[in-house]
């Protein structure tokens, strides 16, 4: 007899399980209409492929699977979608999810059924091929996908194969009569998974108090290399953690998968469905359900089509209302109660409890907790529920987690054996959500920042190009006065330019670098999916700085040839064709990306995440194109025009490429509302649209700007310092206008109480920051016109040197300030993440160094033009 | 048709506090049955005296604190009477166990808050500053009936309980069997034994007394209601010690099995010890309370002051119950190691 390794804590309560074995199996009467949930598995929701109206058969698929974690749904019976819209759905939040439902035509009639002639020679990916077309997800509990879970497996050193048949909560039976009934099917399935995953042993994990099931077992495994492993009778052995322990011995990781140590665990119903999938061909439309409990006249187990409302099947178990007091899905310690019948079984619906009073009574009033630790000798998991109830009940959030809140099962056996009654789950639960919660809100003010700095990014980025845009054109209208020209060769700005974008260039491989190898070894250190995600991310960032950083060095190389030569739209027209060439790489990458997490197998969430950046990239791309279709257009006209004309032209395509963005974001937003995503992702989306929008409006304004201007240019010829000053008025318009709208939606967000008020007021106060600095600017660069008329045109150059290094100066002051304030901010909050902080800390110094390297900057100019006056 | 919604588990072990604490009183009552078999009258009626003032001291404090009544039920001011009431002596005048349980419900449990946020376990308070406070009449313990001529009747014993005026009865003055044992100055255990003869009888009764407070222990331990972990950790270190110092000089320390049979030893072991609020919570946390109260009882009743010792060392045990708790937490499962200490 192999040895069972046995767990801590579990309790033994009252079985009831021959409540509903009386009778054998039978199959349920076909409903007269089904109710089938786009989403009845962890994962993505199906996507439907029929419309109301259209006449389906028994199998048919229905509704598709989407990319990543997802499982197709088909059809249980043949009729007529009468209607694909949200119903009340089985859930402990008894919430409305969206639903095909079907008539019965009375018929059954099948379509053709595809079983996978000789599976016993496919090789796995055919094999995985048809789970995957069948909608197989877990029967046993949460519905994950099958064929993510095998594929997560394979993705690890598997060596064991569990099958759960523990069925440890009282009353269900479902897998016991599911072993007793299709012993076969079984074994056909558990080969089938042992072809696909080529384990060293095969375990199957049953509960002593299933005689007849162990019976079945021996006979049918007779010849085969499975093993059975009879553990004995204690809650919660069929969790997946305590099973993998009774019979290996090993420890689930916190917070780990049973992969993580060799283990895969399927459970009975699930083998079972591929087995007839690949066999028969028959999807996922039927699972066995245990309905029991003494309210019913007739307990029995039934083989039931999904979708089949759970008021019919409690008529054929004859209820009697009188009686029923609570009705329970799934066991009564880890289910959930239900309000009421008219909700569709699922494929994750193993039992339907319909108890009396006498069998579920009311909740006794809470006692206060004696400290008698009958709560810790239960607890499966080596909690100490009893300090976790306290916390919990005090709010005391890090302390509970410090004591591994995270490592709760849930399964109830603390409360079970409370003699105060407290509902402990209750409190755990409570303090979970709130935990998320309050994570997800600062992953969401994270990734605001995030957003908010990176259009930083990109302004100062495009005030830049711009600067040197305007700093070559003064260059070349300089070249024309021969003294200016002597004093400002010398220091050829240039080739400083090109320095710092070197330096740039280094620092951006040496990060690229890091990040490879922090990638690699948290790889071989077996880092959580999550972890690597977050790293892969982090690398691919740096590597596109580097190649950003690569072809700013490339532009700054060919702008000096540029420059000298006669057409500035020549330069333009390469610059934006390298541009053009970096989104390319950028969106490549971002498509990349976005397989490689799809076939990892990566969380909705992620992928929704990936599958936005490489929009975006597309985008991009797109805009990149037009922009050079339109430059290549105009490169005769535009050399006869005045800079002002071209501008303006810029300015409109940047207009037209918004509105397009703009649309795109709508578009986007409208779909998602129509196949009913979550209220976050349409958050984002809206989010999304108002940034596109006032994208939109800015560019309309700057181009409004820029046309009155105009005007009055044809009548006075325009001189640089004075476009250099139009310029930043239109700046501060822009800015104003930013502000004003931040500053609308916080007020209006305030007044309702609802949306992100943090976010908002963070965004208000960003802008508020932008429109001062560009006053600022506009204030100095005045004071510098006015003092700069008065003097010679000679010092003119030097003088303006010196000013845009002060600027530059008080500009990384600035930033200093602002990474130092974030850093302190986010070292209050409690549990920030190390890296964050790290990063944060980077983030200062590399201010810092920047600040320093302007001062620097600023004392070598000063002192040339000390020199120099002297 | 719309039920109620509760959340999981459904199902929940008929098992309640005041079912708890009802089995620990129940537990008792063959001690309390030996005690007044031996002792005569003077326990049950210092139980009942205790078990009157607890429960009507928990109603008041209630009523004043605006809690519901429904509190009283979970039986817990009944122990707590209870267990003063037999840890008191049978000739103590009737003040003694009324005061004591008023102390140990007002001052050392609902001025804390109440059930089950007391770190100090109430009874010990009160029997601790009882002792202190009146050590000549706590002290004086009765002969054996068996060795007295004319016992009292019931009446006799209510007499004397609420006037003190009665004759004497032939009391056995020299406090316990221990404290005559550490006051035999230059004799030997030999020596002793000789010359006290009513030791020997003595020494049979407190047996016999704690040989029921067992059957009660074993009972409980038996239905669950406590763990084996505390008990046998403050007998065996009790044991242990005892045995050593017996080992090493039998004519000066006492037997191990004196050290166990007389005196509260078993009692405090099974009764006093195991009360969930004030002892650690961890098995091993049990284990590392239990063995210290072990060692505390043998080192005050060997170099000590006091004859017994229960109720300082369990006292100064539940003193150390935080710093126990923070540093026995369980490996949880899946994580490497037990996270120690304060973080
Ligand atoms: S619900 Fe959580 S704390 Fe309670 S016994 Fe189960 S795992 Fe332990
Ligand atoms: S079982 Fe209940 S009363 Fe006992 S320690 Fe745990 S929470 Fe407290």
């Amino acid at each position: 007899m192999a040895k069972i390794w046995d767990f801590h804590g579990g309790i033994h309560p009252a079985e009831h399980k021959d409540l509903s074995l009386q009778v054998p199996l039978r199959q349920a009467p076909l409903p007269a209409y089904v109710v089938l949930p786009l989403q009845q598995h962890i994962g993505a929701p199906a996507r439907p492929l029929v419309r109301v109206g259209d006449k389906v058969r028994t199998g048919q698929k229905i509704a598709d699977r989407q990319a990543g974690i997802s499982a197709c749904v088909h059809a249980s019976i043949s009729g007529t979608v009468v209607a694909i819209e949200e119903r009340p759905i089985a859930h402990p939040s008894q919430m409305q999810d969206m639903c095909i439902v079907i008539e019965s035509d009375g018929q059954d009639t099948w379509v053709e059924r595809a079983p996978l002639i000789n599976w016993q020679s496919a090789n796995a990916e055919t094999l995985l091929a048809h789970i995957k077309g069948n909608g197989i997800v877990g029967l046993g509990g949460a519905g994950f996908p099958t064929l993510s879970k095998i594929q997560s497996g394979r993705a690890h050193q598997l060596d064991t194969l569990i099958i759960n048949a523990a069925e440890c909560e009282p009353y269900i039976t479902a897998d016991d009569t599911g072993i007793r009934h299709y012993p076969q099917e079984l074994v056909t399935g558990i080969r089938i998974l042992q072809r696909i995953l080529q384990p060293q042993q095969t375990l199957i994990g049953i509960e002593d108090n299933k005689p007849d099931a162990i019976e079945r077992l021996r006979e049918a495994t007779i010849g085969t290399n499975i093993e059975i492993r009879v553990v004995p009778t204690k809650y919660p052995s069929g969790g997946e953690k305590q099973l993998t322990y009774l019979l290996t011995g090993r420890e689930v990781p916190s917070g780990g998968l049973p992969a993580d140590v060799g283990v895969l665990c399927q459970n009975v119903g699930t083998l079972i469905a591929v087995a007839r999938a690949l066999v028969q061909g028959e999807p996922l439309v039927r699972r066995i359900v245990t309905l029991t409990g003494h309210a019913l006249a007739a307990p029995a187990n039934l083989e039931v089509r999904l979708g089949t409302p759970i008021d019919a099947l409690l008529r054929v178990a004859q209820l009697d209302p009188q009686k029923l007091a609570r009705l329970i899905l799934g066991g009564p310690m880890m289910g959930f109660s239900l309000p009421n019948a008219q909700v569709p079984i699922t494929k994750t619906s193993n039992c339907v409890i319909a108890g009396t009073l006498q069998e579920f009574p009311s909740a006794a009033p809470e006692m206060p907790c004696i400290r008698c630790g009958m709560c810790e000798q239960a607890c499966p998991a080596s909690l100490l529920p009893q300090q976790l109830y306290w916390f919990s009940k005090a709010k005391e959030f890090d302390k509970a987690r410090l004591y591994n809140l995270f490592d709760c099962i849930e399964c109830g056996a603390c409360a079970y054996v409370c003699p105060s009654q407290i509902p402990l789950v209750q409190y755990y639960r409570f303090a979970k959500g709130e935990i998320r919660k309050e994570e997800s809100e600062a992953l969401k003010a994270e990734r605001a920042r995030q957003r908010f700095e990176f259009k930083q990014e990109r302004q100062a980025r495009e005030q830049a190009e711009k600067a040197a845009r305007r700093q070559g054109k003064t260059a070349s209208a300089v070249q024309m006065e021969p003294s200016v020209q002597k004093a400002a060769a010398p220091a050829s700005t240039e080739t400083l330019d090109l320095k710092k974008l070197k330096i740039q260039l280094a620092a951006k491989s040496v990060a690229a670098k890091k990040a490879q190898q922090a990638l690699t070894q948290a790889q071989e250190a077996g880092a959580s999916a999550e972890e690597l995600a977050e790293l892969t991310k982090t690398f691919q960032n740096a590597q596109q700085e580097q190649a950003q950083a690569q072809s700013a060095i490339a532009q700054a190389t060919e702008t000096p040839t540029a420059t000298q030569s006669p057409s500035p739209d020549v330069a333009e027209l390469k610059k934006l064709k390298i541009q053009l060439a970096a989104k390319s790489v950028a969106a490549k990458k971002a498509q990349q990306a976005l397989t490689q997490a799809q076939e990892a197998g990566a969380s909705a969430e992620e992928l929704a995440e990936l599958t936005k950046t490489f929009q975006n990239a597309q985008q991009e791309q797109a805009q990149a194109q037009s922009a050079i279709a339109q430059a290549t257009e105009t490169p005769t006209s535009t050399q006869s025009q005045s800079p002002d004309v071209a501008e303006l032209k810029k300015l409109k395509i940047q207009l037209a490429a918004k509105s397009v963005a703009a649309k795109k974001a709508q578009q986007a937003l409208t779909q998602a509302q129509e196949a009913g995503a979550s209220a976050e992702e349409l958050a984002e989306l809206t989010q999304v649209l108002q940034e596109a929008q006032q994208a939109q409006s800015q560019a309309q304004a700057a181009l409004e700007q820029q046309q009155v201007p105009k005007t009055q240019h044809i009548q006075a010829p325009p001189k640089a310092a004075d476009a250099h000053l139009k310029q930043l008025s239109v700046q501060i318009a822009v800015k104003k206008v930013a502000f004003r709208k931040a500053e609308q939606a916080w007020q209006q967000a305030h007044s309702s109480q609802q949306g992100d008020l943090d976010v908002l007021e963070a965004h208000m106060l960003n802008a508020q920051e932008a429109l001062h600095k560009a006053q600022a600017e506009l204030a100095t660069y005045q004071a510098q016109q006015s003092s700069a008329s008065n003097k010679q045109v000679t010092q003119d150059g030097d003088q303006h040197l010196l000013k845009k290094r002060k600027i530059a100066v008080s500009v990384a002051q600035a930033a200093v300030r602002s990474a130092q304030k974030r850093l302190d901010n986010l070292s209050e909050i409690k549990d920030t993440p190390s890296e964050q902080l790290a990063a944060q800390q980077a983030r200062l110094a590399s201010a810092q160094a920047q600040l320093a390297q302007a001062q620097d900057a600023l004392a070598q100019a000063a002192s040339t033009r000390t020199q120099e006056i002297s | 048709m719309s039920l109620l919604a509760p959340s999981s588990p459904h199902a929940h072990r008929p098992l309640s506090t005041s079912h708890v604490m009802a089995q620990v009183s129940l537990a008792t009552l063959p001690a309390l049955g030996v005690l007044t078999w031996l002792f005569g009258w003077g326990s049950l009626i210092n139980v009942m005296l205790a078990v009157t003032t607890a429960i009507f001291a928990e109603a008041l404090i209630l009523k004043l604190r605006k809690r519901p009544w429904r509190i009283l039920m979970d039986n817990s001011a009944l122990l707590t009477g209870l267990l003063l009431g037999l840890s008191i002596t049978p000739l103590a005048p009737w003040w003694l166990p009324v005061l004591g349980a008023a102390v140990a419900v007002v001052v050392a449990k609902q001025v804390y808050g109440g059930l089950g946020q007391n770190p100090f376990n109430p009874a010990m308070v009160a029997y601790a500053l009882l002792l202190v406070s009146f050590p000549l009449p706590m002290s004086l313990w009765p002969q054996p009936l068996s060795l007295q001529a004319e016992p009292w009747t019931f009446w006799e014993h209510l007499t004397h309980t609420f006037t003190g005026s009665l004759h004497a009865i032939d009391g056995y003055t020299g406090a316990t069997l221990l404290d005559a044992f550490k006051h035999k100055g230059a004799l030997t255990a030999e020596e002793f034994w000789l010359q006290t003869p009513v030791a020997q009888a003595v020494l049979n009764a407190t047996t016999g007394v704690s040989l029921a407070y067992l059957l009660g222990g074993v009972y409980l331990l038996w239905r669950g209601i406590i763990s084996w972990h505390t008990p046998v950790a403050v007998l065996a270190s009790l044991l242990i010690l005892a045995a050593f110092f017996y080992g090493a000089d039998p004519s000066q320390y006492a037997s191990p099995s004196m050290h166990l049979l007389v005196g509260a030893g078993i009692f405090s072991a099974f009764f006093i010890a195991t009360d969930p609020v004030t002892s650690a919570t961890s098995h091993k946390g049990k284990l590392v309370y239990g063995a210290g109260i072990g060692i505390l009882v043998y080192v005050i009743r060997t170099w000590g002051n006091y004859p017994d010792a229960f109720a300082f060392a369990v006292l100064l045990m539940n003193f150390a119950v935080p710093f126990i708790d923070y540093y026995t937490r369980p490996r949880t499962y899946g994580h490497a190691r037990a996270q120690r200490g304060i973080k």
